[in-house]
């Protein structure tokens, strides 16, 4: 059986100041010399690839595996350990004063027990979090003697609780399913969303419902851009940027939330083509990760992912060859497959920027990641990897791979039922060009007709459009028909939105 | 009464372990703070110790509030019990997120619950499985996702219920 990782990936996240601070505190129970758990992690530390067996022996624990075991998860508590105290979460600094208050109520510390209990029941009520306002006021309960205005606040909390757990859910059901588009479809008309009652968000009394605003409008939000109805989503968006405006100290708190409408207010822009725009939300963004010293590496990694995305989109390669460097950081910084979804998309938008900056070696490269290892969780990204790689050998005059790879290509596409107008016209393309080999006036007459049917079928279908939205086969077609490249035709139609 | 004062009295009723883990405890944690607050800390402790009737001296309210905090998280560790530990792993959870290590904050979840459930503590345990829900929505909607997804709910649903039952009987 292969030994458990998670004690190595817990130290190689570390950041500097957290070591520092697990170095300098850990000498409380140090008798002499330097403790067993210390050896370890100064061990695990050093290695780049965890190797459990080196360090065994090393350490000489070969004939004491069990003493091994038990310093390895004393380590990682005690890491943990540390880390908490250091935390500087809202909720994990209010935990922390609950467990004092209940230490004190236990101990019977007097005369500063209701001063700490206060406290924390004050910081509880603010940031509406609800189950820790219950566990102070249990806590409080014991020890005052007029409890009735506090018996109306729980009784409010229950409530307010109560109210919240369908706003919970929904969006829950919404972010676990919003790639589903038949569940996208008709989520407007599900119990989910019929059961809203407009007056729990409208409730006179903000102090119990700011969480159920901030579910509701992220739901909604993500429903109304899954379903391209960018008018609802823009006027939800603004509800929530309302919210965090007079509710600033519940940023910190909210932080996945704060990042999510304004990911989602620079993800729009960039769909509706406002790509400088786009890139201003992006920044605005990161500076907040760095100033609020917030952002998962998967935010961070999504953010890159974005603005990698928005560049690509209006034809800015050599900006997203830029911050190349950054992004790969974040990405090789993920546990691997943790989100095939967002694999895949990385390796399409990296083929992207290679092909876009004239790297067809390493476009190829990075499209055959998706094919060869069946990358797949959404099937439009699969079907383009497989479209962008024929352009890639059409372009590289590979055309006898062309010839073997388009069949292939094509019975993939007819496999996810994308074999739709646009395809079946650049397929179509192709076999007449390898079939023909046409000389360079008859093939600006074959790129004409196909651009021209390429924008016939795309114009009032939206499976079409989304499907080309990973790639604009009819830019790319412009750029073959004036003999310019992709980047070019890509700034002209956006109007050079980052001169 | 100042924190000075509430630090005195504080360490006043304590047993001679856990003075002496607290002592420990400020030792080493004060290891970390810039060597003039260190001093200051340390100067702090020390007469709260020795002559607890001089303070509280020079010292600023933040100063004597952050020593009164420090022993009093000192103490709490100290003295951590199933409930305060349920509570810490639900932090601890939190932070594990953050670096995205969700596959260890659902390990910790479980460790959590199960002490939760031990103390029928509701509070915690609707937090707990709030936290396993925020996990489990970035997972792959699958049947057998979605089926655990609306176990959950089913759960935070019963919790309300029975602290809305409590809260009637308590009135």
């Amino acid at each position: 059986m292969k030994p458990s990782e998670n004690i190595f990936e817990l130290i190689k996240s570390l950041s500097g100041k957290e070591i520092e601070y697990i170095l300098k505190t850990s000498d409380q129970h140090k008798k002499s010399g330097s403790n067993n758990y210390m050896l370890l992690f100064h061990e695990i530390i050093s290695q780049a690839v965890y190797n459990e067996k080196e360090i065994i022996k090393k350490l000489g624990y070969e004939n004491n595996l069990n003493n091994f075991a038990f310093t390895k998860n004393y380590l990682y508590h005690f890491i943990l350990n540390r880390l908490e105290e250091i935390c500087q979460l809202p909720q994990v600094v209010l935990r922390r004063k609950i467990n004092c208050a209940n230490l004190s109520l236990q101990k019977k510390y007097e005369p500063f027990l209701q001063d700490v209990l206060k406290k924390a029941e004050e910081d509880a009520f603010k940031l509406q979090l609800f189950d820790n306002y219950l566990s102070i006021a249990q806590l409080e309960l014991r020890t005052k003697k007029d409890t009735e205005e506090l018996e109306n606040r729980i009784v409010k909390t229950i409530h307010a609780k109560r109210t919240l757990l369908h706003y919970r859910k929904l969006f829950a059901l919404v972010r676990l399913r919003h790639h589903q588009s038949s569940f996208i479809r008709d989520i407007l008309k599900t119990s989910e969303f019929k059961d809203v009652y407009e007056d729990e968000l409208l409730e006179a009394d903000s102090n119990y419902n700011f969480n159920h605003k901030i579910f509701f409008y992220l739901a909604k939000g993500i429903v109304y851009y899954a379903t391209k109805d960018y008018v609802n989503g823009v006027r939800i968006r603004n509800e929530l940027l309302k919210l965090w405006e007079k509710y600033p100290h519940m940023i910190q708190l909210r932080f996945a939330a704060y990042y999510n409408t304004y990911y989602n207010q620079a993800l729009t822009h960039s769909n509706l083509g406002e790509f400088g725009e786009a890139v201003k939300t992006i920044q605005f963004l990161n500076k907040k990760l760095e100033e609020l010293n917030r952002g998962t590496l998967f935010q961070k990694y999504m953010l890159y992912n974005l603005l990698i995305d928005v560049y690509n989109s209006c034809g800015y390669f050599e900006k997203s060859l830029e911050v190349m460097d950054e992004y790969m950081h974040f990405r090789q910084g993920l546990p691997p497959s943790e989100n095939i979804y967002s694999e895949q998309q990385y390796y399409f938008y990296l083929a992207k920027v290679y092909y876009g900056s004239g790297n067809l070696k390493e476009a190829s490269k990075q499209l055959n990641y998706i094919i060869n290892n069946e990358l797949e969780y959404n099937s439009d990204i699969t079907c383009m990897a497989y479209v962008l790689s024929l352009i890639i050998y059409y372009e590289g005059g590979k055309t006898d791979v062309l010839e073997y790879r388009l069949n292939h290509a094509q019975r993939q596409l007819e496999k996810r039922n994308s074999m739709l107008g646009s395809l079946q016209l650049l397929t179509k393309f192709f076999k007449n060009y390898i079939n023909k080999r046409p000389e360079a006036a008859e093939l600006k007459q074959m790129l004409i007709k196909l651009k021209e049917g390429i924008e016939g079928n795309i114009q009032a279908d939206t499976v079409q459009q989304n499907l080309l939205s990973y790639f604009d086969i009819s830019a790319w077609v412009t750029s073959r028909i004036e003999k310019t490249t992709l980047a070019e035709v890509l700034k002209k139609q956006s109007g050079h939105p980052m001169m | 009464m100042n924190y000075a004062h509430k630090t005195t009295a504080l360490f006043s009723q304590l047993s001679a372990s856990e003075k002496g883990y607290l002592k420990k405890f400020f030792k080493t944690r004060i290891t970390v703070l810039s060597p003039k607050k260190a001093e200051q800390f340390n100067d702090l402790f020390a007469l709260v110790e020795t002559s607890p009737q001089s303070l509280p001296g020079p010292f600023s309210t933040d100063i004597q509030k952050d020593v009164f905090d420090l022993l009093l998280f000192g103490l709490e560790e100290y003295h951590k019990n199933s409930v305060t530990q349920a509570r810490s792993y639900i932090s601890q959870v939190e932070i594990l997120l953050e670096k995205n290590l969700n596959s260890q904050a659902e390990k910790l979840l479980a460790k959590a619950i199960k002490m939760a459930r031990k103390e029928a503590n509701y509070e915690m345990l609707y937090e707990i499985i709030e936290w396993q829900v925020a996990i489990h929505s970035l997972k792959p909607p699958t049947e057998k996702n979605i089926k655990i997804f609306d176990e959950y709910f089913g759960e935070l649903k019963e919790i309300v219920e029975k602290q809305s039952k409590i809260a009637q009987k308590t009135r």
